[in-house]
């Protein structure tokens, strides 16, 4: 038995038919939630980055819904069937559908208490019932002597100094948008509060979290293996041993083999489309590693956009070193003009005879990768910066590769502030997608107007690229 | 889990006070302290007509945005699980900063999953039937997460987005007036809908002047918004703005079946 099933107090034909029918479709979506993800996902990634919203991308979150949800559908077909039974009214006496909450823990009872708003608090609830008691004008209430009354309040009136609140606290806080236009300090606080709790999630989220968190404080530099491992250090990590370093590296590997030409099929049938670089996870940026110090390597730029949740929000793309031992094939069959409409007259990226939009990394074709091992990759590089944020430029004579060391002369706005009086908003407001609002918080750290290259200075709380230069 | 998490997981909205309850029930909300403590509850859809709610609905994630941290879940694409002792060994010191979720934001995934599952399960478009469908558990479940998915994933080909927000008719109104912010429609013939349902609801599209005022957004409400019939030739709905009546307008109402009204009530008791 996999579910904790509650007792369904209605009882009919249509009623017993359905809830048959619900235990046995919940257990098959919970035992297959995993397979899924497999059909879905050539490699090792999983269905809820996929298709589903938020809240139904956890196997367990999704047993405790299907649990949940039981009593009330039944109840809805049990009022379409018109069966007989309770649900329709308070009775007192034998209520099916009554919550008794007296074998919950004390903690709990009173956090329940206060949720109702009540203070929780023997004293000042003894006071308040004598109050109202001494007040009552008809004399129904019972004296506080009376044990039921006393029972009560001394069940539920014990409060805890270390409670934790922050179940109801949470309700109170409200999106606070005048806070948001002001850079100010809120976003780092934020980013300490997010980085610690991150933390218990997984490693992938503690490292989003945390090189998120670094940004926001400013700390610039360059981000090496340690670093990196106690940023996404997790508690997953700690029973698993690998640290964030290696376990980044073996993602990346399974993006970099992960190539995907074509449109896909996901298992709801839909067609998807393929990797960024004309269909690869993987773009040849160079066969000679020599100026990352890696003789006779090869450097890739790698593009995590295809690989759905995963590594998508952490780097985007970023540059992988190999020894140059892996094993490559070309692709010379690539279309020479683009069907994918991405170059279309709409979008000014019109397709020519005199300029055709084939995208080969070679003289012959496409490269791409047909095997490699983890131990391939020697270096992976990065600038992590935002462009509803600060940049960090190496466009120029001396400024190094991604991941080398910087100055501030080399940081400027993104190009979403595109003017000296762009504000945050704006700036935000120009990247689409569901996390549009808290990018607010990247762009508010930002502040109004465009910083030029050469006009950047440190200032507290106030959000700085860095580089990350991971070396194996 | 947070005591808030097994509240809303239990269908408890704890709405004392609430004028739809007692508008719905004919009673206060009641808080009895004698050996123990009862608080009178119902239930029902938040959102009575369409798939999902209006916090979770089109490009929504999921996430109500109750608390700060939501904002932050939502931007790295993360939602917490619900129950924090499955989450292996706390690092020391991290226990109170969890990363969490407002209750309303849980009660509203309890809402979409029950309707996820009434939609996979049930005959037909699943409207005002009690019969299992005939259908295979592979599609039962491609139903299933089709209702979960997020938009550019869903498959418009099968329910419940093949057929759900459908209109069953239309009716015409021929004044309308609002007051205290709820709205009350007179038509032309007579809207034709039955006393014998509660899960009628409307689109409103008037076409002129302040009567547009009037109108649903099929964006924020796909398949209309809750009304109740006041008799042949007259319905109300909750529509916000200022006081006015209008005598002679032009326009049609698309008349929409949903989940049901009070019949839906679930009566609940907490002691």
């Amino acid at each position: 038995m996999t579910f904790n099933w509650p007792d369904i107090p209605f009882s009919g034909t249509e009623v017993d038919a359905f809830v048959a029918e619900y235990k046995a479709l919940a257990e098959s979506i919970y035992n297959d939630y995993d397979d899924y993800s497999t059909t879905v996902q050539d490699v090792e990634t999983e269905i809820d980055k996929i298709i589903l919203k938020s809240p139904y991308r956890t196997k367990e979150n999704i047993k405790f819904y299907l649990e949940s949800a039981l009593v009330y559908a039944a109840f809805i077909v049990k009022q379409r069937a018109g069966n007989s039974g309770p649900g329709t009214d308070f009775d007192l006496s034998n209520s099916p559908f009554k919550i008794d909450i007296s074998s919950r823990t004390q903690s709990e009872k009173i956090k329940i208490l206060q949720a109702l708003g009540c203070v929780g608090d023997t004293e000042q609830m003894s006071k308040s019932y004598q109050e109202n008691y001494d007040k009552d004008p008809d004399g129904d209430l019972p004296p506080i002597s009376d044990p039921g009354i006393n029972g009560a309040i001394t069940d539920f009136g014990k409060r805890q100094p270390d409670d934790d609140c922050q179940d109801f606290l949470g309700i109170l806080l409200k999106h606070k948008r005048d806070e948001e236009e002001t850079p100010n300090c809120l976003t780092q606080a934020l980013g300490d509060f997010g980085h610690a709790g991150s933390r218990v999630l997984g490693w992938l989220f503690a490292l989003q979290y945390g090189l998120a968190k670094r940004y926001i404080k400013g700390t610039g530099g360059v981000v090496q293996n340690a670093e990196f491992d106690l940023l996404g250090l997790s508690s997953s990590i700690i029973s698993n041993d690998l640290g964030a370093s290696e376990r980044f590296r073996i993602e990346t590997k399974n993006v970099m083999i992960s190539a995907r030409k074509t449109n896909y099929t996901n298992f709801m049938g839909q067609s998807r489309p393929p990797s960024k670089f004309s269909g690869y996870a993987v773009n040849l940026i160079a066969s000679d590693a020599s100026a990352y110090g890696v003789p006779g390597g090869r450097v890739w730029q790698v593009s995590s956009e295809s690989q759905l949740g995963g590594l998508k929000n952490v780097f985007g793309d970023f540059i992988v070193i190999t020894d140059g031992n892996e094993t490559i094939a070309i692709d010379s069959s690539m279309p020479e003009y683009d069907t994918s409409g991405f170059y279309s007259p709409q979008h000014g990226r019109e397709c020519t005879v005199e300029r055709p939009c084939r995208d080969w990394d070679t003289e012959t074709g496409k490269a791409y990768i047909t095997s490699m091992s983890n131990s391939n990759i020697k270096q992976i590089r990065d600038d992590y910066d935002f462009d509803y944020g600060f940049e960090l430029r190496r466009n120029q004579e001396g400024d190094g590769l991604p991941g080398d060391s910087f100055d501030n002369d080399q940081i400027e706005s993104g190009p979403l502030f595109e003017t000296s009086t762009s504000t945050p908003c704006e700036a935000s407001d120009n990247t689409s997608g569901p996390a549009g609002t808290v990018r607010r918080l990247v762009a508010n750290n930002h502040g109004t107007g465009r910083t030029e290259r050469g006009d950047y200075q440190d200032e507290p709380c106030k959000g700085k690229p860095f580089a990350i230069k991971l070396t194996y | 889990m947070r005591t808030s998490y097994k509240l809303a997981l239990d269908n408890i909205k704890i709405a004392l006070g609430s004028s739809e309850f007692s508008s719905e029930t004919n009673q206060d909300t009641l808080v009895a302290i004698g050996s123990s403590l009862a608080v009178f509850d119902i239930n029902n859809f938040d959102d009575r007509m369409s798939v999902d709610t209006l916090s979770s609905r089109g490009v929504r994630t999921g996430f109500g945005f109750q608390s700060e941290y939501e904002y932050v879940l939502d931007f790295f694409d993360q939602f917490p699980k619900l129950n924090h002792e499955d989450v292996e060994t706390f690092p020391v010191g991290f226990g109170s900063t969890t990363p969490y979720v407002g209750y309303k934001t849980v009660q509203t995934a309890v809402e979409n999953v029950t309707k996820a599952m009434l939609l996979a399960i049930l005959d037909g478009d699943s409207k005002r039937t009690a019969n299992v469908g005939i259908g295979s558990t592979v599609g039962k479940k491609e139903i299933f997460y089709n209702c979960l998915a997020l938009p550019e994933f869903r498959l418009s080909s099968i329910k419940p987005w093949s057929n759900w927000n459908e209109s069953v008719g239309v009716c015409t109104p021929t004044s309308i007036s609002r007051s205290n912010n709820v709205a009350i429609v007179t038509t032309t013939p007579a809207h034709g809908m039955s006393s014998s349902y509660d899960d009628w609801g409307i689109i409103m599209n008037l076409n002129t002047g302040v009567a547009t005022s009037f109108n649903i957004s099929t964006t924020l409400y796909p398949n209309g918004v809750p009304i109740k019939i006041i008799d042949a030739n007259t319905f109300s709905y909750t529509n916000y703005g200022i006081n006015t009546s209008i005598t002679s307008i032009v326009g049609i109402a698309s008349i929409q079946v949903g989940w049901g009204g009070t019949s839906n009530n679930l009566h609940r008791q907490i002691i």
